[in-house]
């Protein structure tokens, strides 16, 4: 699973210089160009080096019986495992609970985080102590995030736990969400307020001086300009979201159909010492994100070339 | 300049391996170490000091702490030994993870006679001697049993007789407009449950055929039954709240309070001296019965915990850890395991043990419990059965007999031969 973590720039860095390479061919462009390669090839080689590895051994250990409890029953399967997985019902139930969990977590993320955003940006005085508050519990750990929330709601221990949202399916969905929500929306605020930043100013004097009202100058000034830092910010929490993991193992640890295909893949992996079976969910996770990734960046019609060139 | 730096970084790296390397293996007198795995019990530095103090410098035993979760404990176990750690001597193991630890080759079997104190089956309660065997073989030494038992509140049963069947049982608190505490959270203890009612209903979960393949059993009477009694007690009034969250500590707590509104509760036996410690008065009004039965004429077949000692595949000192083994499971050992944690002894000749009894009054009651326990599933795949009984018997209210009984029986089909996404 972790050896995933930096699929979504990966995805991302061809792009960007494919794009490039069609504008403008002027000298100092193309020199640009050259630097760019010659300062970026170092960290994508390391990358390739240390995510190319696990990745290819994982799709090799995927097409096995691979199981450390019964070594003596190993054997090349080909694609079996991949259709035990697509076969399964445990498996879409998985995919679906980890559909869920990501749109309405990124989603609130979204509307939240820009509020904050706004907030960060516009703030008169304070503006430092406003940014420090708003970025606490980035800093807090995933899992004591999780448990401070299972803890909060359970009925021995927590202030709201009368209502023992755990016990139940929808409350098990709405205590995950809120987690998630509380942990990770200041990095969205942040991804948002450097688009905001870059939304000139003169803009939105003109706009006020056509007679625009607030909401207009957002709607239409402020959000189309900072499209490309939506995209990245959207992107990124999609990308986290889909991969979650410690909250649902902290808080439900996948009970009440909350299980994720993260939590699949541990179980078949760290559990069950299942590395083939393991590796294919793995790897099913992993085409997920990239196709993930692919929609974003097309169906933005934005390329992240000119959300650089503005930041 | 360069060459230093190299130099440099060639000796922090080897240093710490080095030292780690003479480390672990020797004590400071020349003792060889015996790294002991077990999770984190109040017992463990009594009979760890008493058995260094009888070693007299053939060993030392050194107890590594798991953690709490026995999930997880098995999960660190696991990881090590299929990445053949010889760190790893001595194993305190779940009764249940004995089959699977064996036919993987992560411990090795005892010889007849290398065990002195719990090697053969004349010393040793049925129930515990059979989890330690796997293919002929014994694997595990028992080193002490547990098992659970029906506690009730004597003041809230008042005059109606105490239950001896599920039914009963459930009829009984009904009656009172009370709570049955027991464990409904996705967990083991949710399988302990399951094949305890399974068992004593007459069927099997899995069953070994004479080759020493494994298949599903579960005819289909027993289990609808005791899909029937899970379901039922579930969606009754007896059922606490947050019966899909909780587990034997959660029952613990809830029973113990004194206003508790629970006049039944089915746990382990740690719950006594726990209330004991807590509220010497309430333990008095704990009264103690056998497990239910599911159907009136066949006996309870009651769960059965505890640990077996297993020795690691990879350790570099096996007349040692077996010394250990031996000193660990001798009547003294397990007389302070049974008296400190309330987990009764596997050895015959304890059953009535005076001192035990003083601490623990039920143990004659345990004892024979013990005789006919239910032992679940010996096999390689144990913990692919344990994920999808969990998988599809929770919550326990969404039991609907006949549509659960086929997907139990084709999810555990492919979880045995370890082809079932969990």
């Amino acid at each position: 699973m972790a050896t995933q973590a930096p699929t979504g720039s990966r995805a991302i860095t061809p792009r960007s210089g494919g794009t490039r390479a069609k504008g403008g061919d002027t000298d100092r462009a193309r020199a640009e160009r050259n630097l760019g390669i010659k300062l970026a090839a170092p960290a994508a080689i390391i990358m390739l080096l240390v995510t190319a590895y696990p990745i290819l051994y994982a799709i090799y250990l995927s097409l096995f019986r691979y199981d450390l409890r019964t070594p003596e029953l190993n054997e090349f399967v080909g694609l079996s495992n991949y259709v035990l997985v697509l076969t399964s019902g445990v498996w879409w139930q998985a995919v679906l609970s980890t559909v869920v969990i990501t749109v309405f977590s990124v989603l609130l993320e979204l509307v939240i985080g820009l509020a904050f955003a706004l907030v960060m940006h516009r703030a008169i005085f304070g503006r430092r102590s406003v940014r420090t508050a708003i970025l606490i519990p980035y800093g807090i750990i995933t899992v004591i995030a999780a448990f401070a929330f299972r803890f909060a709601v359970s009925p021995d221990t927590g202030f709201i736990g009368s209502l023992n949202p755990l016990g139940g399916q929808i409350g098990s969905y709405i205590t995950i969400i809120l987690t998630e929500v509380w942990k990770t929306t200041p990095f969205m605020s942040l991804l948002l307020l450097s688009g905001l930043a870059t939304v000139p100013e003169e803009m939105q004097e003109a706009a006020k001086v056509d007679g625009a009202t607030a909401s207009q100058r957002l709607f239409k000034v402020t959000l189309p300009n900072m499209k490309g830092a939506i995209l990245v910010a959207l992107l990124f929490r999609t990308l986290d979201a889909f991969r979650i993991f410690d909250t649902v193992y902290v808080q439900t640890a996948g009970a009440l159909k909350t299980q994720t295909i993260s939590g699949l893949g541990y179980n078949a992996l760290i559990s069950r010492v299942n590395l083939g079976l393991g590796s294919a969910i793995s790897m099913l996770l992993f085409l997920m994100i990239i196709a993930i990734a692919f929609l974003f960046v097309k169906g933005f019609k934005t390329n992240l070339g000119t959300v650089k060139g503005a930041g | 300049m360069r060459r230093r730096t190299g130099l440099l970084l060639a000796a922090l790296t080897i240093a710490p391996l080095a030292g780690c390397g003479s480390g672990s293996d020797t004590a400071a007198g020349g003792a060889p170490i015996v790294n002991w795995y077990i999770g984190n019990e109040s017992w463990l530095p009594d009979v760890i000091s008493a058995c260094n103090a009888k070693a007299g410098g053939k060993y030392e035993l050194k107890a590594e702490s798991l953690p709490t979760n026995p999930d997880s404990q098995r999960e660190q176990l696991v990881r090590r030994l299929a990445a053949k750690d010889s760190s790893i001597d001595l194993i305190g193991m779940d009764v249940v993870w004995t089959g699977e630890f064996a036919q993987a080759g992560w411990i090795t079997p005892f010889a007849q006679g290398e065990l002195t104190t719990v090697g053969s089956a004349d010393k040793v309660l049925k129930g515990p001697f059979e989890s330690a065997q796997t293919e002929g073989k014994q694997y595990g030494a028992p080193l002490n049993s547990n098992t659970r038992l029906l506690w009730y509140r004597k003041s809230k049963l008042g005059s109606e007789p105490v239950p001896e069947t599920w039914d009963q049982l459930l009829d009984t608190a009904e009656k009172l407009g009370t709570k049955i505490q027991e464990t409904g959270k996705r967990a083991e203890s949710l399988v302990v449950f399951f094949n305890a009612l399974e068992e004593s209903a007459g069927g099997h979960i899995v069953t070994t055929n004479p080759d020493g393949s494994t298949q599903v059993d579960l005819p289909e009477q027993p289990t609808l039954k005791a899909l029937d009694i899970m379901k039922r007690y579930a969606s009754s009034s007896t059922a606490p709240t947050a019966l899909s969250t909780s587990a034997e500590d959660d029952n613990r707590l809830a029973f113990e309070s004194a206003d508790s509104d629970s006049t039944f509760m089915v746990n382990w036996p740690y719950v006594y001296p726990s209330v004991l410690e807590a509220d010497p008065e309430l333990a008095k009004d704990y009264g103690v019965a056998p497990y239910p039965k599911v159907t009136p004429d066949l006996p309870a077949r009651a769960p059965l915990g505890g640990y077996n000692l297993g020795i690691g595949a990879y350790t570099k000192d096996r007349a040692a850890a077996l010394a250990a083994t031996n000193c660990l499971t001798e009547p003294d050992q397990q007389r302070t395991i049974a008296i400190t944690g309330g987990q009764p002894s596997v050895l015959r000749e304890l059953g009535d043990d005076p001192k035990i009894k003083e601490k623990l009054p039920f143990l004659p009651l345990m004892t024979k419990q013990l005789e006919d326990a239910a032992p679940r599933p010996v096999t390689p795949a144990y913990n692919d059965i344990s994920l999808a009984v969990r998988q599809v018997l929770h919550p326990m209210d969404a039991i609907d007999p006949p549509t659960t009984y086929p997907a139990l029986r084709d999810l555990l089909e492919r979880a045995l031969k370890s082809q079932a996404v969990l």
